[in-house]
């Protein structure tokens, strides 16, 4: 008589049975926002985190020395380039200070305030995983709510805007980068100060949605962070337009350029919705 | 008194390294690998340590580990979760190890790899479009999925010397 498989067993399809369908509950609660799978995830993470860095060590060993004997490769040239760079920029700080003093002239007639308000202080975080998977594009950092960090606050490398935090653990918390798929930021044109929104589609060059004059944008326009939806400050530099073949306007981001490695998190404090703000009024029973 | 059966010990022999190689896999395919002009991502590596699960390791115990570290893999991506052990359980039922039989030669793993891959890769399409309503990235998943198929021979060969360094020699067989 042949004998039955080993996994051909009732436990083994009772347990597969039971797996699939724990497993399709699981993934068709994703579908709401879930209190409970949000505060599990970043109970996870704070574990993962930890133990991520320490994985990491070899591979960052590894790539620090390659990376340090090319940029040790490079640092004449660079040296050259940055010197230039420099002079120019003492040049125009001169103009910026002159600038400044203007605006708060201004404000001052004018009775109001609209400094910058990307906040001084920053938060500086490593990267300790980062997925560039088929559906999503994240970073997970090593810092979390013990730090000062909370939900919203924007991320950025040296080069410029990376993503927003969306889970903040005590210890670690998740940022959802410019081009995931649920990423959308409102932006403006430094050139003609046209509206537009930032929309991740999973490509490493996320579209711009809801641009109204096709017109009003160029290849390499500079972008940065219009503030419109008071959760990110205004000014944060994001990246340069690229005008595709077919009129799709996507954005070659700046923090694309070099490996996501140590970040900074700014710990704005977005703009409270007015039905969150307690007003102290207390109505008068009907 | 026998502490441990024959089986056992041949299941524990299975079980330890391959439980072992999808956890390193899993948190390698969360990791950043920065190499000069880019960084590498190995995402479909756990897939892979999935194909050639070992035949000795118990069913039931095979198909929990697979629904936790499928689990584990979604918070570490911060994917949906639940979609990545759908992923490993539907490859698992698929390529059935229970029916393969010896030790698998490196044709026979690189035919198992790629069944893995397709029914991997189809299900990630299947539950992708489910939950996020969007196809994928399919430049991102043909990258990663070539990036696994040309490291498999190198994981396939520690493989077989971390099972013949874990094998008694008087059960070696190959």
């Amino acid at each position: 008589m042949p004998s039955l498989s080993r996994y051909d067993n009732s436990p083994v399809r009772m347990a597969l049975l039971a797996a699939f369908l724990v497993s399709f509950i699981l993934l068709l609660s994703q579908r709401g926002d879930s209190g409970f799978t949000k505060s599990t995830q970043s109970q996870a993470e704070d574990v993962i985190s930890p133990i991520s860095q320490i994985t990491s060590r070899p591979i960052r060993w590894v790539e620090n020395k390659v990376f340090g004997m090319q940029d040790r490769n490079r640092a004449f040239e660079d040296n050259i380039k940055l010197r230039k760079e420099l002079a120019g920029l003492r040049g125009n700080q001169a103009r910026i200070d002159l600038l400044e003093l203007k605006i708060k002239r201004y404000e001052r007639i004018l009775s109001t305030n609209i400094d910058a308000d990307i906040p001084a202080e920053k938060i500086v975080a490593r990267a300790v995983s980062e997925t560039n998977g088929p559906f999503v594009r994240s970073l997970l950092l090593n810092t979390g709510t013990s730090d000062g960090v909370s939900f919203g606050n924007p991320v950025m490398s040296a080069d410029g805007l990376v993503g927003h935090v969306i889970s903040a653990g005590k210890n670690s918390s998740r940022v959802l980068q410019l081009g995931d798929l649920n990423s959308r930021i409102p932006i403006i044109n430094k050139r003609s100060e046209a509206l537009a929104i930032l929309s991740g589609d999973n490509t490493a060059r996320p579209l711009l949605a809801f641009a109204k004059d096709v017109a009003e944008w160029e290849n390499g326009d500079v972008i940065i962070t219009s503030g419109g939806d008071g959760l990110l400050p205004m000014g944060l530099p994001v990246g340069v337009v690229v005008k595709g073949s077919s009129e799709e306007l996507r954005v070659k981001l700046h923090s694309e350029s070099t490996p996501i490695d140590w970040v900074w998190v700014s710990p704005y404090r977005s703009i409270t919705a007015p039905s969150e703000v307690s007003d102290g009024i207390t109505k008068a029973p009907l | 008194m026998t502490f441990l059966s024959p089986q056992n010990t041949s299941s524990s022999r299975y079980f330890v390294p391959a439980c072992f190689g999808l956890v390193v896999a899993t948190f390698l395919s969360v990791l950043h690998i920065n190499i000069p002009g880019g960084n590498v991502s190995l995402l479909l590596l756990p897939l892979l340590m999935v194909s050639l699960w070992p035949s000795g390791v118990n069913g039931v115990v095979s198909v929990l580990i697979l629904f936790s570290m499928g689990v584990f893999m979604d918070w570490g991506t911060n994917g949906a979760l639940g979609q990545w052990s759908i992923i490993y359980l539907t490859v698992f039922t698929i390529l059935r190890p229970d029916k393969r039989e010896g030790v698998t030669s490196f044709i026979g793993a690189l035919a198992l790899w790629f069944i893995g891959l397709a029914v991997g890769g189809l299900m990630l399409i299947v539950t992708g479009w489910l939950v996020y309503g969007v196809l994928p990235n399919f430049t991102v998943l043909f990258r990663q999925a070539l990036l696994i198929s040309i490291l498999m021979p190198l994981i396939v060969l520690i493989r077989n010397v971390t099972r013949y360094w874990m094998t008694d020699p008087s059960e070696r067989d190959y």
